[in-house]
């Protein structure tokens, strides 16, 4: 009924979206965010089409999608905390030690 | 007919979340930007008749991830003056990111329209119900039995990992005492 | 059936190996015995060469050939060179004298070397060498004999420098490995013109295909081969290396330098008789310059002074000889010559090593004198070998060397005139006077007469130890007999030497009526012709060195010229430098060091690594550390990765 072209545009739009803002913004936090939206992105497309083609296979890899961003996020923002205690900043711009 | 309007509706209504999170200067403004973002997805994962999915993305992403996200924010007491459009990388940065966003949602698009002339539309698709509780459960224990395992495993090491990453050295103070973003140096 | 014939190279190539590496393990700080384990490995190659010569004896002179084809060494088809060792009847006696007579000279060297700082590098590098000489007289194709003859090359290099911190010595052993090395050029380009026209290397295999080439094919190939003899066995254009070569240890002198390395080219020229006996125009070459060279290097000798010297002129003039013989297709001449020159050459070297010894080093003749009371088994030997060489029957050289002059006299060249055999026969003669005369100078000079030694030398003369007497009696001994086993026809004899190795050559056995009476009695004259010039040469030392010894002082006087040409080697040397040395130093400097070496090697090398670095600083740059960067680069990367999927479709 609803036509699979609905969910990949908006998938593919959300991501490049989330892309672009992983790019441009400075703040670490926004980043993860950003990062999470492109994540929503990619769920959005499996469900569309793995609906459209009857399978459960999409559904199942959108549930594991969703366990690993939540562990992501876990570890990721502890990242950001114990950096913040280094540098008292989450401006990416200052984190250039692996500067070779 | 009224299914791909309320689709659309929500759709846009995701798009407009996401803008805000790329676009708005204070992390929280960023932060309601994606709540947004995730219920409409919600709603459009019920229009293609998965109820449980759409919960799982509630009670995942906007209770835990959302939370845990805003949790930082407000633990490391950023703040940033005013509201609006933030502050963005020097220009030719600002312009291949541009660039490369572009390309890759004209490359997305491409590959989408691909897809659709490939799967047969048929003229009167009944909703897909198979999303449901039932069915993906036996999936999950049968044919993804060791994925499922292994994600168990991930989460853990996830734990652990957070922990061990945030420790602090023993008789220090709590994080309620971290130093405010303009002073220099901070407790070791 | 002849599957141990590998061992009898082997056994030295242990003492290589056990000397060389293990000895300081097994023995540290003894000397003894690695000159014992040298000399008996030595002995054992000897005896496995008798072994096999008596195997031979045991069947029909056609069948006289033991094949020992360890593995197959080269197959890139189609060239095939198998590891082959062959034992013919000119192989065993090859063998027989190399390990033979090698063996007298270790046993001479435990003595000699005694005391002596790298005894055990000495006897490695002898042992080195008695393997490499037995590979090569053993071996069944081109290559196995290549790598003996390089492996000899080699070995005569380290030996002649062996006192290498003596800038002479140095200079010595470069300058042989450089001027054999021009002759192995020529060795090379043979091999590869036989390959290239016959497919094989085999020995026996060439043979059979040996007519099916053209004339000029043929003279080039023995050409280029015989270039190759040149420069190992000393004759003109390469011999100028062996008087220095005499700056090593006096048995190497002996061993390589006299009774096989040098002999070497000799023995080639024999095993590749059937390419020879094709080329007539090869063969007048190569016994002209036989002759030749062994009528100059004579000239040379009646001026030297170091008694090492004369005796090395004295190995280039026999080694001519030997050239005539396998030149004029007379092979079993040739090297029953080489034979009886094994014997009392080494029998001489090793004298002179015993004066040596005994004087301390002192060589120059003109500072000896009346030794014979001093050292009597080292006079009494001497002058047997110098009886020999000389060539007064019954000692060994006269058989050799008059069965030389009879074939030079007598043996015709296809398309040569009998004028050039005449002319040969007759500088062949007048060096044979020669031959007797500098060598008893030589002897008349170093034993006779008035002691001109340094008194302070003198104190200390003695004869050497048995270790070393032993050996040169031994060889006395054989240069007294060694000739019987080739007496001619002509004068009761049965030829055997001639009759053991004519099958090799495919001649047929002279059998005893085809000489015709005058041709036995023009033979008989002949060799009485030789001893009457050989005797004349030794009156006329007698003469100048002893009755009236006034009179090579005059002969000086009146011809001072003619004395500085030959005590300066008609200038070779000079000329040399002048013509090859300087101008390759200066083309080395000034070109391949100024300009290939410095700017295109040092460029790429030097350039390799700042092309290294440049390419280091570029790629560091991905580097920056910044977080936006590292995202940008990811997200292009994953572009293009979607783009190929868009395009694959």
């Amino acid at each position: 009924m609803i036509p699979v072209s609905l969910p990949l545009v908006t998938g593919a739009l959300l991501f490049a979206l989330g892309a672009f803002g992983v790019l441009v913004r400075r703040n670490a936090i926004v980043i993860f965010m950003c990062i999470e939206l492109m994540l929503n992105a990619v769920n959005l497309t499996l469900v569309g089409l793995s609906s459209r083609l009857h399978s459960v296979d999409g559904p199942i890899f959108v549930m594991f999608v969703m366990a690993v961003a939540a562990a992501e996020a876990a570890v990721g923002l502890a990242i950001i905390i114990a950096l913040y205690r280094r540098k008292s900043t989450v401006d990416v711009s200052n984190f250039n030690i692996l500067k070779g | 007919m009224v299914y791909e309007a309320l689709y659309i509706l929500f759709a846009l209504g995701a798009l407009i979340g996401g803008l805000n999170v790329v676009a708005r200067r204070n992390p929280v403004n960023s932060a309601i930007g994606l709540l947004f973002t995730f219920i409409c997805i919600a709603a459009l994962y019920i229009l293609h008749g998965s109820p449980f999915l759409a919960m799982i993305q509630i009670i995942v992403y906007a209770g835990a991830i959302l939370i845990l996200v805003v949790f930082t924010i407000m633990l490391l007491a950023l703040r940033q003056p005013g509201a609006g459009l933030t502050k963005f990388w020097t220009v030719p940065q600002k312009l291949a990111a541009l660039v490369g966003a572009v390309l890759l949602g004209g490359e997305l698009l491409y590959l989408a329209a691909r897809a659709v002339t490939l799967i047969a539309e048929p003229a009167d698709a009944e909703l897909s119900t198979l999303a449901q509780p039932a069915a993906l459960g036996q999936a999950l224990f049968g044919k993804f039995l060791l994925p499922f395992e292994v994600a168990g495993v991930l989460l853990l090491a996830a734990i652990v990992g957070a922990v061990v990453l945030t420790r602090r050295p023993k008789g220090t103070a709590a994080m309620i005492d971290a130093p405010h973003a303009d002073e220099k140096g901070g407790r070791p | 059936m002849a599957d141990w014939l590998f061992l009898i190279p082997l056994l030295p190539l242990i003492g290589v190996v056990v000397n060389g590496l293990l000895a300081p393990r097994l023995w540290p700080g003894k000397d003894r015995p690695v000159g014992v384990l040298a000399s008996a490995t030595v002995f054992g190659s000897f005896l496995l060469g008798v072994a096999a010569f008596v195997e031979l004896t045991t069947r029909a002179p056609a069948a006289r050939r033991m094949v020992n084809d360890l593995f197959s060494w080269i197959s890139v088809p189609p060239l095939e060179v198998k590891a082959s060792f062959v034992l013919d009847q000119l192989s065993a006696v090859m063998v027989l004298v190399v390990s033979g007579v090698g063996f007298l000279i270790h046993v001479y060297s435990i003595g000699y070397m005694h005391g002596d700082r790298g005894y055990r590098r000495f006897f490695t590098y002898l042992n080195l060498f008695v393997f490499a000489m037995l590979v090569l007289v053993m071996g069944g194709n081109f290559l196995v004999m290549f790598v003996g003859w390089e492996g000899v090359g080699l070995c005569s290099y380290l030996l002649i420098g062996y006192f290498y911190e003596k800038k002479s010595a140095a200079d010595a052993g470069k300058k042989a490995f450089v001027v054999n090395r021009i002759g192995d050029f020529g060795f090379l380009l043979a091999i590869f013109l036989i390959f290239w026209q016959y497919g094989t290397l085999d020995f026996a295999g060439v043979a059979h295909k040996a007519p099916a080439a053209t004339k000029a094919m043929l003279t080039a190939i023995t050409l280029l081969l015989f270039l190759g003899a040149t420069g190992k066995s000393a004759q003109i254009p390469l011999y100028f290396w062996l008087p220095d070569a005499m700056e090593g240890p006096t048995p190497v002198s002996a061993l390589i330098h006299a009774a096989t390395m040098v002999t070497a080219g000799v023995y080639m020229v024999a095993r590749t008789h059937f390419l020879y006996d094709l080329a007539p125009l090869s063969q007048a070459v190569v016994a002209s310059v036989g002759c030749l060279t062994a009528f100059y290097a004579a000239t040379i000798a009646f001026a030297q002074r170091d008694l090492k010297r004369i005796l090395a002129y004295s190995t280039i003039s026999q080694l001519g000889y030997m050239f005539v013989g396998v030149g004029l297709g007379a092979y079993a001449a040739g090297i029953f010559h080489l034979m009886t020159h094994a014997f009392f050459k080494a029998l001489l070297f090793l004298a002179a090593g015993s004066v040596m010894h005994a004087l301390h080093g002192e060589l120059d003749v003109t500072k000896m004198g009346g030794l014979k009371k001093h050292l009597p088994t080292t006079f009494w030997t001497f002058l047997l070998a110098t009886i020999a060489i000389a060539g007064i029957p019954p000692f060994a050289g006269f058989f050799s060397k008059d069965e030389i002059l009879w074939n030079a006299f007598s043996k015709s060249l296809a398309g040569v005139p009998r004028e050039w055999n005449i002319g040969v026969y007759a500088v062949g003669l007048l060096t044979a006077g020669m031959t007797a005369f500098y060598m008893f100078r030589a002897v008349f000079l170093a034993f006779f007469g008035e002691s001109r030694l340094d008194p302070h030398v003198e104190a200390h003369v003695h004869e050497s130890p048995r270790v070393m007497t032993v050996p040169l009696m031994i060889l006395a001994a054989l240069s007294i007999v060694g000739g019987l086993v080739g007496i001619p026809h002509v004068l009761g004899g049965g030829a055997n030497f001639a009759a053991w190795l004519d099958p090799v050559f495919g001649a047929k056995p002279a059998a005893e009526g085809h000489a015709t009476a005058s041709l036995a009695s023009l033979e008989q004259t002949l060799m009485v012709l030789s001893v009457g010039v050989a005797v004349l040469g030794i009156l006329l030392a007698w003469l100048f060195y002893r009755a009236k010894t006034e009179l090579p002082a005059r002969f000086v006087a009146r011809a001072p010229w003619l004395y500085r040409a030959v005590w300066n080697k008609y200038y070779v040397d000079q000329f040399n430098d002048w013509a090859v040395v300087n101008p390759v130093k200066r083309a080395s400097t000034n070109f391949l060091w100024g300009f290939v070496d410095t700017w295109i090697i040092d460029g790429a090398v030097n350039g390799a690594g700042w092309l290294a670095k440049a390419g280091g600083r570029l790629f560091a740059r991905l580097q920056s550390g910044r977080l936006y960067g590292y995202a940008t680069v990811i997200l292009f990367g994953a572009l293009v990765v979607l783009g190929i999927m868009m395009w694959r479709g």
